[in-house]
C-alpha cells in the first residue's frame, strides 16, 4: 500500500510540476428548469464570476446580493456572474422559490452531486473565482464579509483595465 | 482492480504529464487536546487529506489520500479513493470512486461533504466525511434521456478507513435510473436498485415525475422493495412529493415524505426538516428514522423589498414503533432585513418538539447583525437563546445560550470570539450546575492557494448538519490548526 501510495503521489507531483494548472476545462450542468447548461457557452466575454454557494449557509447567502449588483453593473463590459448551487435533496426544493422571489439577476446552475465542486476542488462556501476568457482563474475568494463586494469591483475593474478596456 | 487502476493511474499521469492539468486540494487539521475531562489533556494528532485531479482532454484521474498520525494503534495512511473518466458527447464512464444519486436521494445519495472531518467516541480515527461508491459507472444524457447505470460497494463511512475496503464496503448495489423529458411540463423517471448485503439479496424499483409551469414546479418519486404490494405499512418504501408555487414576491415550498422500513444499510433518506444555519437550531435538528417516519414540509418565503426577506417554515415528523408514538415539529420565522445597504440584521424565533430524542417545549429565539466599521473593516453580532424540557432530566428547565463577535478585515482575515453556555444536566460534569464553552476562531486567507484556521479553547459537542448532512461532533478542548490548500 505504501508503494502504491508514494509511487501515485510521485507521479501527480511530477506531472503537476511540469503541467499548467489554473485553467477550468468546460463543465455541463443542468440549469433551475434542468436544461443543460455548458460554462463556455455561458460565460462572459471578458470574465466569469463564478460562485459556489447553497441556501444553508449564511455569508452565501450574505453574498448574493453583491453578485446581483455586479452582474447588473459589469454586465455591459464582458463580466457574467454564474452561481452554482450545491444544496443536496434536503434543501433542493427551496433553491428555485428562493431565486426567484429574490430576482437572481444571473444564471443559476446545480450541481447537486458535487461534480464540478469536485473537479475545481471546492472545499468552502462560499467559493468565488474569477476566470478569464482563455478559462484561467485569475482570482480566487473563499467566504464573504463586510468590504469584500468593493474589493471584488475593484479587482474585476483591475482586471478589465489590464486586458485593455 | 485496485492494482489495474493504481498501475493505470501512474502510467497515464507519467506520460501524459505535459498535456494534463493538474489540480488538487490539501486539508492538514492539527489538533493538541482532547474531549473534555478526559486524559491525556495534550493528546497530538493530525489528519491530512490530500486530493489530486488530473484532466486531460476527454480523461480524468484522480486520487484521494488520507493520512492520520496520532501516538498510539489508531494512526494510517491510506489511498482511500481513486477513479479513472471518460467524458465526451454526452457519455461518462467512470471506473473506480464516485458520487451519485437516483431521483431525490430516498434510494440512494451519494455525498461529500467538504472540510469536515470525522470522529466518534468509538473509535477515536479521524477521517474524511463522504459516501461514495466504489465500481463502475456510466452516465449518458443525449437529448431528451437521461440515464445513470452504476455497480459498485457504497461506503459504510461509521468504519474508519483504517479497517480496509472490505469491512468499510461490504454492501454491493447495482442498478440505476433513466429519465426521458417529455417537455418542460412532464419528465418522468424508472429507478432500480438491487443490493447484496452478506448474500442477502433485495430489489428494488420505482419512479418519478416532474415538471414545470410558468409559476410552478413538482416532484414526486415513489420505490419500493419488489415484489411487495405498493404502499403497504409492511412494504419498505419510500414516498416524497414536492410542490413550489411562485409569484413576484412570495414562494411557496410544500413537501411530504413518507417511509416506511426503508433502513436499507448503504443509504440514509433525506430528513426534510429545514436546516438551520443558526448554531442552537442547527444542533437541535430532527435526526430521521427511515424504519417509520411521515411528515410534512412547508416554507413560505416573502421578499418584503430588494432582499429583505420573511422566511416562514413548518414541518412535522411522525414516528411509530408498534404502539409508540413520537412527533416532531416545529414552526420556525425569521426576518432578514437590510438596515442600510450595508448593515444587514437578522432576526429569528423556533418553537418545536422532539419526542424521539424526549425534548418538549422547546423554544428558541436569535439575532445577527452585520456590517462595516470602517470601508475595510467589518463587525458581526450574534446571539441565540434556547429553552427546552427533557423527560427524566434532573432539570425541569434546560437553557442553552451562545454568544459570538467576529470582528473581519476584508478579504482575508476574521477574527471570532464565541461562548455558549448551559444548564444540560448531560454536558455538566462534576458538581458544577451550569457549563461554558468559552472559544476563539481565527481565519485568515493567505492567498488564492491557502487558508490558515485556528481553534483554542472548549467546543461543544452534539448534532451538526452541513449540506444536509447531519453527523455528530464530538467535544474538544484545546488548539486546532487547520491549514487548507487549493493548488
Amino acid at each position: 500500500m505504501r508503494v502504491q501510495l508514494l509511487s501515485v503521489i510521485g507521479a501527480l507531483l511530477l506531472a503537476s510540476a511540469v503541467a499548467r494548472a489554473g485553467t477550468i476545462p468546460d463543465f455541463r450542468l443542468q440549469d433551475l428548469d434542468r436544461r443543460e447548461q455548458s460554462f463556455n457557452n455561458l460565460k462572459g466575454e471578458r470574465f466569469t464570476v463564478i460562485d459556489f454557494w447553497a441556501t444553508w449557509c449564511k455569508p452565501c447567502l450574505r453574498a448574493i446580493p453583491a453578485l446581483n449588483a455586479l452582474q447588473n453593473d459589469f454586465a455591459a463590459r464582458g463580466i457574467r456572474v454564474i452561481g452554482i448551487n450545491t444544496d443536496s435533496p434536503r434543501n433542493s426544493a427551496k433553491v428555485k422559490p428562493f431565486v426567484r422571489i429574490n430576482k437572481i439577476a444571473y444564471t443559476v446552475l446545480r450541481d447537486p452531486n458535487g461534480v464540478v465542486t469536485g473537479k475545481l476542488n471546492v472545499k468552502a462556501f462560499p467559493t468565488l473565482f474569477i476566470i478569464n476568457a482563455r478559462n484561467e482563474i485569475v482570482y480566487t475568494h473563499i467566504g464573504f464579509k463586510s468590504g469584500d463586494e468593493r474589493l471584488l469591483r475593484e479587482k474585476l475593474t483591475s482586471f478589465l483595465e489590464a486586458a485593455g478596456e | 482492480m485496485n492494482n489495474w487502476i493504481y498501475g493505470l493511474t501512474v502510467l497515464l499521469l507519467t506520460v501524459s504529464a505535459m498535456r494534463a492539468q493538474i489540480s488538487g486540494s490539501n486539508q492538514a487539521v492539527w489538533q493538541v487536546g482532547n474531549l473534555p475531562e478526559k486524559k491525556p489533556a495534550n493528546r497530538s494528532n493530525l489528519y491530512n487529506q490530500l486530493n489530486m485531479l488530473a484532466v486531460s482532454d476527454a480523461f480524468q484521474l484522480g486520487m484521494r489520500a488520507e493520512i492520520y498520525s496520532v501516538d498510539d494503534s489508531r494512526r494510517y495512511a491510506r489511498i482511500t479513493q481513486r477513479f479513472i473518466r471518460y467524458a465526451q458527447n454526452g457519455l461518462t464512464l467512470t471506473a473506480g470512486n464516485f458520487y451519485t444519486m437516483l431521483g431525490r436521494g430516498a434510494l440512494l445519495r451519494g455525498y461529500d461533504v467538504p472540510g469536515v472531518v470525522y470522529e466518534d467516541t468509538g473509535t477515536r480515527q479521524r477521517y474524511g466525511f463522504y459516501k461514495d461508491i466504489d465500481g463502475l459507472q456510466l452516465l449518458y444524457r443525449k437529448g431528451d434521456w437521461d440515464i445513470n447505470a452504476l455497480y459498485g460497494r457504497p461506503l459504510n463511512l461509521v468504519i474508519p478507513p483504517a479497517y480496509g475496503q472490505t469491512q468499510r464496503r461490504s454492501n454491493l448495489i447495482q442498478g440505476g435510473q433513466a429519465r426521458y423529458r417529455f417537455n418542460d411540463g412532464l419528465q418522468t423517471g424508472l429507478l432500480y436498485l438491487r443490493s447484496d448485503a452478506q448474500h442477502i439479496i433485495r430489489e428494488y424499483g420505482g419512479a418519478s415525475v416532474e415538471g414545470a409551469g410558468p409559476f410552478f414546479d413538482y416532484y414526486a418519486e415513489y420505490s419500493q422493495q419488489s415484489g411487495r404490494p405498493p404502499f403497504d405499512n409492511n412494504t419498505p418504501h419510500a414516498l416524497y412529493g414536492a410542490l413550489n408555487v411562485y409569484g413576484e414576491a412570495l414562494a411557496l415550498s410544500l413537501e411530504y415524505k413518507r417511509y416506511k422500513q426503508y433502513t436499507m444499510g448503504f443509504n440514509e433518506p433525506p430528513p426534510l426538516v429545514k436546516e438551520h444555519s443558526f448554531t442552537l437550531l442547527n444542533r437541535a435538528t430532527h435526526s430521521i428514522e427511515p424504519s417509520d417516519e411521515t411528515g410534512y414540509q412547508a416554507e413560505l418565503l416573502w421578499n418584503i423589498g430588494a432582499f429583505n426577506t420573511v422566511t416562514l417554515n413548518a414541518s412535522r415528523a411522525v414516528n411509530r414503533f408498534s404502539s409508540f408514538k413520537a412527533v416532531f415539529y416545529e414552526y420556525y420565522a425569521d426576518l432578514q432585513y437590510y438596515l442600510t445597504d450595508e448593515w444587514l440584521g437578522k432576526l429569528f424565533a423556533d418553537v418545536s418538539q422532539d419526542e424521539l430524542v424526549g425534548e418538549t417545549e422547546r423554544y428558541t429565539a436569535g439575532m445577527q447583525l452585520e456590517g462595516p466599521l470602517t470601508p475595510r473593516w467589518g463587525i458581526v453580532l450574534e446571539a441565540e437563546a434556547q429553552r427546552l424540557k427533557r423527560l427524566f432530566s434532573s432539570v425541569e428547565v434546560i437553557g442553552n445560550q451562545l454568544l459570538a463577535l467576529s470582528l473581519t478585515s476584508a478579504p482575508d482575515f476574521s477574527f471570532t470570539l464565541v461562548v455558549e453556555h448551559s444548564n444540560d444536566p448531560v454536558e455538566i460534569t462534576g458538581n458544577g450546575e451550569d457549563v461554558f464553552w468559552p472559544a476563539l476562531t481565527i481565519n485568515y486567507q493567505v492567498d488564492g492557494h491557502n487558508t490558515l484556521d485556528l481553534f483554542y479553547g472548549k467546543r461543544r459537542g452534539g448534532n451538526a448538519c452541513t449540506g444536509g448532512i447531519c453527523y455528530r461532533v464530538l467535544p474538544f478542548e484545546g488548539l486546532e490548526v487547520q491549514w487548507s490548500t487549493r493548488f
